[in-house]
């Protein structure tokens, strides 16, 4: 068995200062049928020879070049013997682990503390390995919080390959090529350490599925005799004032390695509202007293309606019935229009509670939830108002008034005033009398826009005022901290919607605001936006042959994870492309605009065609959980999705980036 | 069907213990709140006659008939004096104007059509999928055959409409069901109880795009209504298969009355300009202020086809032929 109790015996070069570089490596080799036996390594020159003196089957050399202010680390291997075996370094940081905190892109933020001990996270182990396709950077980066200094470990890519396993944990030999190594950190000792190597390992747990650590993994690749492989990482060291600044200078760092292009769409915007809008048709649900298109809990394979409406968060009822009569007149698609009018006038009628908020889910096997046991969330609402405002302000401009819908959403906002707390906060859900259910403050900023789109529609300004509170408290203790958590409704931990509410937050206010005050928010937005574009993947990981997403030629880069609970990808966006854009615009940041092309074109690659279904049953619905490493829930694992999904969100959220003008029509006209 | 539906149960538990889905509704409570109320105002019933037609007597009140739900004992009548308020069933026999007792048919009792040719009134109608015509004293019925016997055609025909044309002849309009739902014309006889074999040619059938969005096999053209104006014949039609969405109404035109017929290259009523399913395969009808209006049916729902619903909406000539006019759709209610 692979031993991960490291000899520190000999040093490989010079300690870790600001010109030199410490790395400790060592060899597992496999005898196929025998454990792996793991040998340290010392350097000899550029070799890289067995501690022990013992002849190794492999010629394994280690240079290190200077790049710029980086260092290049390049291993060459060469076999006397056909071999199988696992490559494996350590970089001495010089940071005390007791000051460290970490970045993996999208998968790990300071020590993940937020995360149970069913993730990955320092709550089970200060030492972890993960497989490069986790992550949306392959870098592994530490932070010295009480010296400002910052370390990288940045793996340079080969040519993408990936084969199939014949089991997933344990010692595998594998039996093609693989380009994924694997990136880490180890603070067990005084020292963290940044751990890398070739192929992936995963330790001391996969994790492969939402709260779900499984046994260890060691993969091992085979060498032909004669043959060489030669793997290189990039070393990449800066100084940063807080760990927000850390992951800002190290997501740039990323941004000028990997170099992600912009794909060519697939499909225009055009286009993709056009498919999409056979969601709409198809999901259509009128039997109950809410109507609705059922967008949760649906299987991929028959995309049969569900029983459930959602004013937000997965099903998104009311944004997609607006969509729907927008698109609808906009293209002389009357039907639309209709079933979209029919939605929300269905939620008029039955879809408010004695306190006069929505009814967040009802399930209707169930029926409508009493209205003391009733449950909101921040979110939630403020996801139907943000449909309704935009519904109204649309409806206005064509001459068309519905007093009662303003009343009502008046009646939520008016609410929204009552709930705040003196910190500026939103208690995350709450009782229909408004007591708390749960009172962590972290979906705080998805009220924001809420709140402005009210200032702007009634010209209440206790509205703007209480949004800039909401900024107020998202700046002191989620944006200050680096700490973007707790907007899903599922999960408390650090998430990509948490960075996106931020970024969406403080550009609503930019767009009302002026002079410094306005610029405050600006920077605030640069900031989160940093975080939040943390989660996309600059670059496409490998997939197999058999792995449907690999064999539908599916690019990662533009795509991003989710949270560090759940690490599959989606296209979560909604506004985001567009306030990058701007801001890279504002702020001449030309990665941000590029990272914007990125998204934006990559976006429509898994739009399900009757020509192309990419493993949805009907066309238009959008998948939703993407399984691009080893990630399962049931169904198949990496190249597929979980067998079910909610494309009420994904068509939402996309609908969002193919209108980019929407917010700035909403705001500023 | 059983191992299918256990497989999808199956799945569906084990996914949804093994997933922790992300997207439950288990906050909101175990406690359920009374359905909400129904409105204090009762809704109107809804006419429910697909394929239907509107006949309007010499004394300006309307009669409609269709596809109803008893479509195998017979026709139903509605009347209404103002095109809004429709009471009935009005038929004589139990609120039936037309059944099997008294002519053609077992089964199948589809699409009539009325005309009045001096004191008779003659309905033409589908059952059994051959075309009939029964004769009464009033549009309510009862329509009767002397000998119950349908029309004679070569297979199966359906959809029924008799134009009384200017220069004295008598059109059958009718669906023969050859590769497909085809229009097609025959001269009647004087009697109008038959047809010249000799004079039936087809007239149209599915070809363009819009007339079969789901590339059937069997393309479906129906429903026809034939109109004279001036120099011009104008058949109004349905296509595509009736479940379909996207079932809608084309109009063709030409100068006489067996063609060649061109096709108008979209429909003139379809989802798009009314805002429901399945909109079509009715009869044109002219209203007491002299409009033109189409009577026709749509899908039950967006997500339920049957029972098919009864609509109104005013048609305006213009250049191009006809146009829907905008705000004159509605649903025909009961009284």
């Amino acid at each position: 068995m692979f031993n991960k109790t490291f000899l520190l015996t000999v040093f490989a070069a010079l300690t870790m200062n600001a010109s030199a570089i410490n790395i400790q490596t060592q060899i597992s080799i496999k005898q196929p049928g025998n454990e792996a036996k793991v040998i340290q390594l010392q350097a000899d020159g550029n070799q890289l020879k067995s501690a022990d003196g013992k002849t190794l089957p492999l010629h394994i050399s280690a240079q290190l070049a200077n790049d710029g202010n980086d260092q290049v680390y390049t291993v060459t291997i060469k076999a006397d013997a056909t071999t199988y075996y696992n490559f494996g370094a350590q970089l001495a940081t010089g940071i005390k682990s007791a000051d460290s905190e970490f970045y993996l892109p999208g998968f790990w933020y300071h020590r993940n503390l937020r995360s149970p001990k069913e993730a990955p996270a320092f709550h089970t182990s200060k030492s972890w390995n993960f497989r490069e396709d986790r992550l949306s950077s392959p870098m592994t980066s530490v932070y010295d919080e009480a010296n400002g200094k910052s370390v990288a470990v940045i793996r340079q890519l080969d040519t993408p390959q990936e084969c199939m396993t014949t089991h997933q944990a344990g010692e595998i030999i594998l039996s093609g090529e693989t380009s994924l190594g694997y990136l880490g950190l180890d603070c067990e000792q005084q020292e963290a350490k940044l751990t890398f190597g070739y192929p992936y390992i995963e330790t001391p747990k996969r994790y492969i599925r939402k709260l779900t650590l499984a046994a260890p993994v060691f993969a091992f690749a085979k060498i032909e005799k004669g043959e060489t492989k030669t793997i290189q990482w990039r070393i990449s060291q800066t100084e940063a004032k807080d760990f927000g600044e850390h992951v800002t200078l190290m997501w740039q760092r990323c941004f000028d390695n990997l170099k992600p292009q912009a794909l060519k769409p697939l499909f225009t915007p055009e286009e993709m509202k056009k498919g999409l809008t056979n969601y709409f048709r198809q999901s259509y649900v009128s039997n109950y007293p809410l109507k609705y298109n059922s967008g949760h809990t649906l299987l991929t394979s028959d995309c049969k309606p569900f029983p459930e409406a959602q004013v937000g968060f997965c099903g998104r009822v009311l944004l997609n019935a607006f969509n729907a009569i927008e698109y609808g007149e906009q293209h002389g698609e009357q039907d639309l229009v209709t079933m979209g009018n029919e939605i929300l006038e269905s939620y008029l009628q039955h879809g408010f509670t004695s306190a006069g908020y929505f009814y967040d889910n009802v399930n209707f096997t169930r029926g409508f939830p009493s209205d003391d046991k009733v449950v909101h969330s921040i979110r939630q609402q403020s996801e139907g108002v943000y449909a309704i405002l935009l519904y109204l302000k649309y409806e206005k401009a064509h001459g068309r008034r519905h007093p009662q819908w303003e009343a009502r959403i008046k009646g939520i906002l008016d609410g929204f005033l009552k709930l705040q707390k003196a910190d500026g906060s939103f208690a995350r859900k709450y009782h229909d009398n408004g007591t708390d259910v749960d009172g962590t403050g972290g979906s705080t900023p998805s009220s924001t826009s809420a709140l402005v789109m009210g200032y702007r529609y009634f010209g209440k300004k206790q509205y703007l005022e209480a949004a800039r509170r909401t900024v107020d408290y998202l700046e002191q203790n989620i944006i200050s901290k680096s700490d973007y958590f707790s907007s899903t409704l599922d999960a408390n931990c650090e998430d990509k919607e948490a960075a996106i509410a931020a970024v969406t937050a403080t550009y609503y206010l930019a767009a009302v605001t002026k002079g410094k005050e306005r610029q405050r928010y600006i920077d605030l937005c640069e900031k989160a936006a940093y975080f939040a574009l943390s989660w996309y993947y600059m670059w496409d990981v490998p997939f197999a042959q058999g792995q449907m997403l690999g064999d539908l030629g599916l690019k990662t880069r533009g795509w991003s994870n989710v949270s560090v609970e759940n690490n599959h990808i989606d296209v979560f966006v909604f506004e985001l492309p567009h306030i990058v854009n701007w801001l890279g615009q504002q702020k001449g940041n030309l990665r941000f605009l590029q990272m914007h092309d990125v998204i934006f074109n990559s976006l429509s690659q898994l739009m399900p065609t009757p020509e192309r279904l990419c493993g949805i049953a009907v066309p238009g619905f959008y998948p939703e959980v993407v399984q691009h490493t080893t990630w399962d829930y049931g169904m198949n694992g990496k190249g597929f999705y979980n067998n079910l999904f909610a494309p009420g969100w994904t068509i939402a959220s996309l609908w969002e980036m193919y209108s980019p003008t929407r917010t700035d029509d909403f705001l500023k006209k | 069907m059983y191992k299918k539906t256990n497989l999808r149960l199956a799945m569906t538990l084990m996914a949804m213990l093994t997933v922790l889905p992300s997207c439950s509704s288990n906050d909101t409570g175990s406690a359920v709140a009374p359905v909400p109320e129904k409105p204090s105002v009762p809704q109107q019933e809804v006419l429910t006659e697909a394929d239907p037609t509107i006949f309007v007597d010499t004394d300006g009140t309307y009669y409609l008939y269709g596809t109803g739900s008893n479509s195998d004992t017979g026709f139903y009548v509605y009347r209404s004096a103002d095109m809004k308020n429709w009471q009935g069933p009005v038929g004589k026999a139990n609120g039936f104007c037309l059944t099997g007792a008294t002519s053609y048919g077992t089964t199948g009792f589809w699409a009539p059509q009325v005309v009045k040719r001096g004191d008779t009134y003659y309905m033409f109608y589908t059952a059994n999928e051959q075309i009939a015509v029964a004769t009464a004293t009033s549009p309510m019925g009862p329509f009767t055959q002397q000998e119950k016997k349908c029309i004679a055609t070569p297979g199966k025909a359906i959809d029924p409409f008799v134009l009384f044309d200017t220069d004295g002849k008598f059109y059958l309009y009718h669906v023969r069901l050859q590769e497909g739902n085809r229009i097609f014309v025959a001269e009647m006889t004087d009697d109008l109880m038959g047809i010249k074999e000799e004079t039936a040619k087809e007239c149209i059938h599915a070809s363009e795009r819009w007339e079969n969005t789901a590339q059937a096999s069997w393309g479906v053209t129906e429903g026809p209504t034939v109109l004279h104006l001036g120099d011009i014949y104008y058949m109004f039609y349905s296509a595509n298969d009736f479940r379909n969405i996207d079932y809608a109404v084309g109009v063709a035109t030409a100068s006489s009355p067996y063609g060649p017929w061109a096709k108008s290259p979209e429909p003139v009523i379809n989802r798009a300009n009314i805002g429901y399913y399945g909109t079509g395969h009715g009869d044109m009808f002219k209203d007491a202020q002299g409009q033109w209006n189409y009577v026709f049916h749509t899908h039950n729902s967006f997500t339920e086809v049957s029972p098919r619903k009864t609509a109104v909406v005013g048609l305006t000539q213009n250049s191009q032929g006809f146009g829907v006019t905008n705000g004159t759709f509605h649903y025909l209610y009961k009284e």
